[in-house]
């Protein structure tokens, strides 16, 4: 059978159902870690074009579109799951062991969709499949966490829809290529596509649920969720200008949230939102080299966000807790996690010889070019910001800083070996960027390595960590504290919840006085019929035999005299 | 995998400086975390600040003169990323501070609907301490 004879995300659907029918232990982390190699392999045997056709309710499904785009995105979705899986080895709970097959290959389904079908039902897919992994924690907290998260993520599929059953009736096509912003159609796409991408004011679901899956699964559902967003938006609206700004403003407003931010955890989902913004750009400038920009940061990125929460993860495993006021000073007891996540923090904050340093630049690189220099500014000082919240605060504070007087075990060899692997490609990314370069879509005439970049990029890192301190130093740098900030989730989990609680309070109200108004009026009513027509009343009293019978008389008597009269 | 506690005896002994036999705890670390001890011996953090310093200075000089500057943008002025860099940071860092005391609240201030409160299940981790 040939690669192209059988769609990649078959293997992990397949897997996920065969997976419970197999012993525990063993043989089901075996599969887990085996499927995302073979998928890999095929995603780079198989060759470019469209694959396997399938007819559905009158539409041609395309299942298999194979091109540098998409065969860039599965191959990182495939390491990802490999890495994802090895990390949790340890992990015997089948529901999380599936989920994370089926999330898997929803999320490669959805990159090969060559229509939007296909995509919106894989769509659909990574939003059920993912969801076990916030719900595995098994807690209330997580449940009602998951419920939301649910609720948005089929949200967006709902809008997906619609928008393909208009875009159909407008084009008589469901073909998933280039759109344009205009109509009804395009417009729902794009929004659908913004709520997974985590665009500004519909972001939240992500630092809201990613902290509350389990220790593996959020390691998990940080690589392939957002990134089939990013995949969607640089398929379907590549030059889209709005993305531009869109994207300038998902890089710097998380940072704050993030620097003020306890649980590292959400921290890095925060993080994970500001690198969207950078891709996002790139997606929105749209040239050859901004599109590699994007595709090769989405690729790097999700690994070093995959080895920032491995290794968060990790204490959060061996501690308990992953709130920076609970932590400090693990690195005597967890030096090789603290290494893997320094490799992260170097990394995600593009320190030369790492991975973000050749691919975050490609994109800098386009909007200067273009001149668009308030854009640029922008990204600069999200760049600082990273380099706060990622790169200095999330190592620091789980790993140094004051000695928490935590002495917990180093991570398990497993986790140690899944570190390993992703910490050992960013730097491989970061020095050799040959190979991932020779995958992106487009031609790269690029060289990161350049005397002005290389030193300006040290300057802007290493003056920021001068800055950073002189406000440690002088208490200027905000203290770790455990507390809980407001985000535009308030507005669905407090305000709304709280004004309609006030409706439907006011509403009772009112049907109160209204059921009061109609009670009394029908207790009036019915005193009067009792009066005048009860039992107390003149017909309805009972007669004595003997008063009927004169009453009778009466009556006769009175029919007489007028009989006799009418008569005269 | 092992239980453990994470803390308890282990964060005692932390505190005072001794292992449970009553050894120095910072021999029964690992070799790395032995080496990473450096960073907290007194004096260093200091010193490690003066390193960054330097570091600044030999950048700044290397940007001056042997970066070329072309005339353009921001970016071709000498010591623009120098500058950039150590004024969006405090930027950042002090608008968050003051940002907090907007929007903070306490743990438990979404309730049982939120995971804030709550403890991660020990059932699901592998709490372990050193060396036990």
């Amino acid at each position: 059978m040939g690669a192209d004879t059988f769609p990649t995300a078959f293997l992990f659907l397949v897997a996920g159902c065969i997976l419970p029918l197999l012993p525990r232990g063993l043989p089901r982390a075996a599969l887990l870690i085996a499927v995302p190699v073979i998928a890999a392999g095929q995603v780079l045997a198989v060759p470019a074009g469209g694959h396997l056709e399938s007819e559905l309710f009158g539409f041609t499904l395309q299942l298999m579109r194979v091109d540098a785009l998409s065969r860039v995105f599965a191959l990182i979705f495939c390491i990802a799951a490999f890495l994802g899986n090895l990390y949790a080895w340890h992990v015997r709970d089948p529901v999380q062991q599936t989920a994370a097959l089926l999330y898997a290959g929803s999320a490669i389904g959805a990159v090969f969709a060559g229509d939007l079908v296909t995509l919106f039902i894989y769509w659909e897919g990574t939003a059920l499949a993912s969801v076990f992994l916030i719900w595995a924690r098994r807690t209330p907290g997580a449940f009602h966490t998951g419920m939301r998260y649910l609720a948005i993520q089929i949200g967006s599929g709902v809008l997906l829809l619609a928008g393909v059953i208009l875009l159909h009736r407008e084009t008589q096509s469901i073909a998933f290529d280039r759109m344009t912003l205009g109509s009804l159609a395009t417009w729902l796409i794009f929004i659908a596509f913004g709520i997974k991408c985590a665009f500004p004011l519909l972001h939240n679901w992500l630092q809201d649920s990613y902290p509350a899956a389990t220790v593996t699964g959020t390691v998990i559902l940080s690589a392939f969720t957002t990134k089939l967003a990013v995949y969607s938006l640089a398929r379907g609206f590549p030059g889209t200008e709005i993305l531009i700004y869109i994207g300038t403003l998902m890089t710097i407003f998380p940072i704050f949230f993030a620097e003020i931010e306890n649980d590292l955890r959400r921290v890095l989902a925060y993080s994970l939102n500001n690198q969207l913004g950078f891709m996002v750009v790139g997606i929105g400038i749209g040239t050859e080299m901004a599109l590699n920009g994007t595709v090769s940061h989405a690729f790097a990125h999700i690994l070093y966000k995959a080895l920032l929460f491995m290794s968060v993860g990790a204490v959060l495993f061996r501690t308990g807790t992953s709130k920076a006021s609970e932590l400090g000073g693990l690195y005597r007891t967890m030096p090789l996690t603290a290494l893997c996540c320094v490799i992260g923090a170097a990394s995600i904050s593009a320190f030369p010889l790492f991975s973000g340093f050749v691919t975050k630049s490609l994109i800098l690189h386009e909007v200067e070019v273009a001149h668009m220099t308030v854009i640029w500014l922008g990204l600069v000082f999200a760049s600082a910001g990273v380099l706060s919240h990622s790169g200095i605060k999330v190592p620091y504070f789980a790993f140094f800083a004051h000695d928490s007087g935590r002495r917990p075990a180093e991570a398990p060899p497993h986790m140690l070996l899944a570190m390993g692997l992703t910490a050992f490609l960013c730097v491989f990314i970061g020095v050799h960027p040959g190979p991932l370069y020779e995958l992106l879509p487009y031609p790269v005439h690029y060289d990161a390595y350049t005397v002005p970049h290389v030193v300006g990029q040290l300057e802007l890192l290493l003056f920021a960590m001068l800055a950073f301190c002189v406000l440690m130093r002088t208490g200027i740098h905000p203290p770790e504290v455990r507390a809980v900030n407001l985000d535009f989730d308030w507005t669905y989990r407090r305000f709304i919840p709280s004004i309609l609680t006030r409706v439907l309070d006011a509403a009772a109200g009112a049907s109160d006085v209204a059921t009061g108004w109609l009670r009394s009026r029908g207790r009036s009513f019915a005193d009067h019929l009792y009066h005048s027509r009860g039992p107390e009343n003149l017909l309805g009293r009972s007669w004595p035999t003997g008063s009927m019978a004169l009453f009778i008389v009466g009556v006769l008597v009175w029919v007489l005299i007028i009989t006799f009269l009418s008569g005269l | 995998m092992k239980p453990g506690t994470g803390d308890g005896v282990s964060r005692m002994a932390a505190r005072n400086g001794t292992g449970p036999d009553g050894s120095s705890e910072s021999e029964r670390f690992p070799a790395l975390g032995r080496a990473f001890l450096w960073v907290d011996r007194p004096g260093n953090p200091l010193r490690i600040v003066w390193a960054l310093t330097v570091a600044c200075g030999l950048l700044l000089v290397a940007d001056v003169f042997l970066v070329e500057h072309k005339a353009g943008g921001m970016a071709s002025l000498p010591g623009f990323f120098a500058g950039a860099g150590f004024v969006m940071f405090s930027t950042i860092i002090i608008a968050a501070r003051l940002l907090r005391t907007g929007i903070g609240r306490r743990e438990d201030y979404y309730g049982d609907r939120a995971i804030d409160r709550e403890t991660y299940p020990d059932d699901q981790l592998g709490k372990a301490d050193h060396g036990r």
